[in-house]
């Protein structure tokens, strides 16, 4: 089977000049990823908790 | 008629290692007599494992078939190679090039050795034939050998017809994008992370991006990868799912819509396979086999052109009808590699039949 147009319409948005201010700038809280991180890694890093966590 | 499969490791979650193990149960089933060998052995069980007794002993039986799985350097099985009487068979499934392990020098001199190896081994004086992982992988087979024997293609066994079936339903407000493959950097998880953060210049949003994979040596390639996600806030939308069992893959290939690799090397790439029999739309960069894996689905580039990329999740998951052709063409290239044929075809290359099985 052909994506002829699929390919042309993807072609077609690529080109777009399309720039937005972002809407996600920050991460909500990345307080339960750090531990992950820790877990994984095994690298001593800072960890600085989140209001929210701390409490 | 006896078989020995011959691997330098058995471990879980390993493609060459599953494929062994399948190759056994096939074989065993036509009634043949399978031994299984492999110097490392970690976290994996199989009754069929033999000492390197029994295997020497079987090597030096005339009658016995030798299957020699050759992904990497294993100077035992190079050793244990030097005892064959019988027919021996190579299961090419290919080696990535020393390059893509530039700070891992035991990689490399692996790699090295396996590459001289490669060499060697197509001027075995039993050797009787070779199959490879896919027409990429064929290409890398010495070209010296060439004539000698049959150098023949099969892609790789796979469990994907026995994937546990669970009922996840995808979120449709949300676009969640898979790729599994190991923490390495040729892999290209880098790259996916850029791939987010200019999907977010472009349009304001971020889709969710799923990791699964393993690493390898000390993890540093993962380090320096959460590194990135926390510099460029993509921590509430980068999951990361290290060495998850088979049920948690199968849902992660269920919820997501997107498979997506950037990997720089593929000897075949059986991910890509998951996901499409999954119902996913699989978007790649050709590297390797890759394009030939996905067959007439194949929907990607050359190069590495994230504002593409980044356009063609926005059509696909903006246009349902189109999203669902991309699928319809994957389950239709999944066809090819239903384990009913992979299997009848290795038969068929090792002129097994039910005549000569039972003798």
């Amino acid at each position: 089977m052909s994506f002829t147009s699929i390919e042309e319409e993807i072609e077609k948005e690529a080109k777009k000049e399309v720039t937005v201010p972002p809407s996600v700038s920050e991460d909500p809280c990345t307080c339960s990823y750090y531990l992950h991180y820790l877990f994984l890694c095994w690298r001593p890093i800072l960890v600085t908790f989140c209001k929210r966590c701390k409490s | 008629m006896n078989v020995l499969i011959l691997t330098p490791s058995l471990t879980q979650h390993d493609a060459v290692s599953n494929e062994v193990v399948l190759q056994h149960k096939l074989l065993s089933a036509k009634g043949l007599g399978v031994s299984l060998y492999a110097e490392k052995v970690k976290s994996f069980s199989h009754g069929a494992l033999c000492t390197r007794g029994k295997a020497v002993a079987l090597l030096q039986d005339p009658a016995c078939l030798v299957i020699y799985h050759h992904s990497t350097g294993w100077q035992e099985g190079e050793i244990l190679l030097a005892q064959v009487q019988g027919k021996l068979v190579i299961r090419y499934h290919g080696i990535t090039p020393a390059e893509f392990f530039p700070h891992e020098p035991a990689t490399q001199r692996e790699i090295q050795q396996g590459n001289e190896q490669t060499r060697r081994l197509a001027e075995h004086h039993r050797l009787q034939l070779v199959i490879c992982n896919s027409h990429f992988i064929q290409q890398e087979w010495p070209s010296g050998g060439m004539g000698k024997y049959p150098v023949e293609v099969l892609a790789p066994f796979h469990s994907l017809e026995a994937f546990p079936s669970l009922a996840f339903q995808k979120i449709e407000d949300e676009i969640h994008v898979l790729f599994v493959g190991r923490f390495t950097p040729h892999k290209g998880q880098s790259n996916l992370l850029r791939l987010m953060i200019r999907y977010r210049e472009r349009y304001g949003s971020l889709f969710h991006l799923h990791l699964v994979g393993k690493g390898s040596g000390k993890k540093t390639f993962l380090y320096a990868l959460y590194q990135e996600i926390f510099a460029n806030s993509l921590s509430a939308h980068v999951h990361i799912h290290y060495d998850v069992e088979a049920k948690i893959l199968a849902s992660l290939y269920q919820r997501s819509h997107f498979f997506i690799s950037f990997s720089e090397h593929e000897g075949f790439g059986l991910p890509l396979l998951e996901a499409q029999y999954h119902g996913l739309a699989v978007l790649a960069l050709y590297r390797g086999a890759v394009k030939e894996a996905l067959g007439a689905a194949a929907l990607g580039g050359e190069t590495l052109d994230l504002d593409r990329f980044c356009a063609a999740i926005r059509i696909l998951s903006t246009h349902q009808k189109m999203r669902e052709e991309v699928v319809q063409a994957g389950h239709k290239n999944f066809e090819i590699y239903k384990m009913k044929r992979l299997q009848e075809k290795f038969l068929a290359l090792l002129g097994v039949n039910d005549d000569n099985a039972r003798q």
